[in-house]
């Protein structure tokens, strides 16, 4: 029994994605607690788990690729209203709008990190800002979508209850859907960021010019990394629509992507288990904690500052926190050892 | 084509292009000398814009419909919550270097970037709770008269901003070329560290800089919300989009270069409208200008007017 456990369980719960699968569970229990938790740390947390995955995507551009991108909103728009265009006006099943939606967002990714890519890498934050621009522009002027809004699925002429081969859902029941992406979408990062793709990219952040050298070719890296994190906010965009049952072009632009951004460098770049504490300080907490304790008007600037502060101090995020505190407690208790039985000598 | 065609395209272009230059100035001064691309450049400039109107505000102006409850009769009224303004901003823009900038330890191009989007965050939380809670307000205007023009109708704020534009900007070239501060910048903006080592206060030109692209900013914002006529912490996204991109389209290597690209941009924004109402098309003329200059950067990724740098390993 003990032989079995050390050779078989143990390795499996060490292994990284056994703690992916427990947070998707985690999350398809909290679908059947929905009546129990207050509705504002449901939200909240809700909100936090699929925002989670555009975060994730950011990651790797930022931490690995060392690429900052102001899109994500962008992508967060292009997922929601092009899932509820397909699925809606074109009456297509759920799978397929999906799909179309990421390959919208795909096409787009490339479109506009080719182009920025080939000049400079830090002119992309420049590029996918126009970018938000021009999405909000050419969602507002599709005519179904003039108000900036997408409306529901069940309001106006054609109505279409959003349905998953053929069983319709509340809007709760997203979570399930959540939890299988975010769980493909943890073990993707995890497998990138451990293999070649990932290594390459880390070599370019820490110099453009040496990685080029070693015949490491910038472009096709860093637009494969711009793509996944495209793809990634596509997603945390559908899921939103799906939840929140509506889009809104404000919530596409500028604002959004800086909050993405906060989230991940004050979660930590590197770390996956870390960008899930920073979106959770940046979506949840604000919902959750300080709108009802009404500091919502301060909450932006906290986020402004902690990341400055993160940035110039503590470049690992809040995740290196826990490290560090433990490291703390290590160094404490030893002390404490010499001082109650004195040193080896 | 008629000639007063032409001539409205070209005066509106200037306009424009009289707010686009004094952003676009600020951006490519701090990419030079702190060689980071400067996303708070829209947001210091506001926090110069709503400091001249809360200033104005204290004279009498009404809060929420703009409406003066007091006449403002002597042009000192407006001139003095215009220097509060740029006061503001050119001080907040000095903090942000002797703050920031100067301790930040472990910074790179982007994480550079990282900061200044934060400050972005920072200045939009800001407004609000040190200026109430009006999303919008209307700032102040030089005149609010019209003159004609060679047929065109053109309101004398904006004729006054171009102005005030045209002789700052050729000042702030003529001291870049003429001053020691101007030696400075060039000097930091070919290479930071043999400029610190042949005894130039690096220190001290990048912190002038932010303070000087800080005014450039104010005085852009607060020109333009008097333009449009409103005021709000999002009023200046558009144009440090446009900034950026004319900035690209010029190529960041030289001064004169973003500026050409900003004029081009502006160029581009009054004539595409008026050729693609012809097939219906003016409401995507925003997109197609974006995208049009996305090619015009495939072709030459170093800008219109940019040379390639060669880096070593």
């Amino acid at each position: 029994m003990r032989r079995i456990y050390r050779e078989k369980l143990k390795p499996f719960f060490k292994n990284p994605k056994f703690g992916f699968l427990v947070f998707g569970l985690i999350l398809i229990v909290l679908r059947f607690l929905s009546g129990v938790i207050p509705p504002d740390l449901f939200g909240a947390i809700v909100t936090t788990s699929y925002f989670y995955l555009a975060g994730l995507g950011f990651a790797l551009l930022l931490g690995y690729g060392g690429l900052a991108s102001l899109g994500t909103g962008a992508f967060v728009g292009i997922g929601a209203f092009s899932l509820h265009y397909l699925y809606r006006f074109m009456t297509l099943p759920l799978t397929v709008s999906i799909v179309g939606a990421i390959l919208i967002s795909i096409t787009v990714s490339l479109l506009f990190g080719f182009v920025s890519l080939r000049i400079a890498g830090m002119y992309l934050a420049i590029v996918t800002m126009g970018l938000s621009q021009i999405v909000v522009e050419i969602i507002k002027n599709i005519p179904e979508y003039a108000s900036g809004t997408s409306g529901g699925f069940l309001s106006g002429a054609v109505r279409r209850p959003l349905a998953f081969l053929g069983i319709q859902f509340d809007s709760n029941s997203t979570l399930f859907f959540i939890a299988v992406f975010v769980v493909i979408g943890m073990s993707v990062v995890y497998n990138l960021i451990n293999s070649p793709t990932g290594r390459a990219l880390l070599s370019m952040k820490n110099s453009e010019t040496a990685a080029q050298t070693m015949g490491i070719s910038l472009i096709k890296y860093r637009l494969f990394a711009f793509t996944i994190s495209g793809v990634f906010g596509t997603l945390a965009g559908i899921l939103s629509l799906m939840f929140v049952r509506n889009a809104d072009v404000t919530s596409v632009g500028l604002a959004f992507a800086l909050n993405i951004l906060a989230a991940v460098v004050i979660g930590g770049t590197k770390s996956i288990w870390g960008i899930l504490l920073g979106t959770f300080v940046i979506f949840g907490l604000n919902l959750a904690v300080l709108q009802p304790l009404n500091l919502g008007s301060y909450s932006i600037i906290i986020n402004g500052l902690l990341i400055i502060i993160v940035v110039m101090f503590y470049p690992g995020g809040l995740i290196q926190l826990f490290g560090d505190i433990k490291r703390l407690f290590i160094k404490t208790r030893l002390k404490l050892k010499e001082r109650v039985y004195g040193t080896e000598e | 084509m008629l000639l007063s065609d032409i001539i409205s395209v070209i005066m509106s272009s200037l306009i424009s292009f009289s707010f686009l230059s004094l952003a676009t100035f600020g951006i490519v001064l701090i990419f030079k000398t702190s060689s980071t691309t400067n996303f708070a450049q829209g947001s210091l400039g506001i926090l110069g814009a709503y400091a001249t109107s809360y200033f104005i505000d204290k004279q009498g102006v009404n809060d929420l419909l703009g409406t003066p409850s007091v006449v403002i009769n002597s042009f000192s009224q407006l001139l003095i919550p215009l220097f509060v303004g740029i006061a503001v901003s050119f001080v907040a823009g000095f903090l942000i270097h002797a703050v920031i900038f100067k301790n930040a330890k472990y910074t790179n191009v982007a994480t550079k970037q990282i900061i200044t989007m934060g400050l972005v965050i920072v200045i939009t939380g800001l407004i609000p709770i040190l200026f109430g809670s009006t999303v919008t307000r209307v700032s102040f205007k030089f005149s609010n008269e019209t003159v004609k023009i060679l047929g065109v109708i053109l309101p004398i704020h904006n004729l006054i901003t171009l102005g005030l534009a045209a002789i700052i900007i050729s000042s702030i070239f003529v001291l870049l070329k003429y001053t020691k501060w101007g030696l400075g910048v060039r000097s930091v903006a070919s290479n930071e560290k043999v400029a610190g080592l042949m005894g130039i206060n690096t220190d001290f030109v990048n912190a002038f800089s932010w303070a000087i692209a800080g005014a450039l900013g104010a005085l852009s914002a607060i020109t333009y919300t008097a333009a449009i006529g409103s005021l709000s912490s999002t009023a200046m996204i558009d144009m440090q989009v446009n900034a950026f991109y004319a900035s690209i389209l010029g190529g960041f290597s030289s001064f004169y270069g973003p500026l050409a690209g900003a004029f081009m941009l502006t160029t581009g924004q009054s004539l595409f409208p008026r050729i693609l109402v012809n097939w219906n098309l003016a409401q995507w003329s925003n997109t197609i200008l974006y995208l049009s200059i996305m090619i015009a950067v495939l072709i030459k990724p170093v800008g219109i007017f940019g040379k390639k740098v060669i880096k070593k390993v």
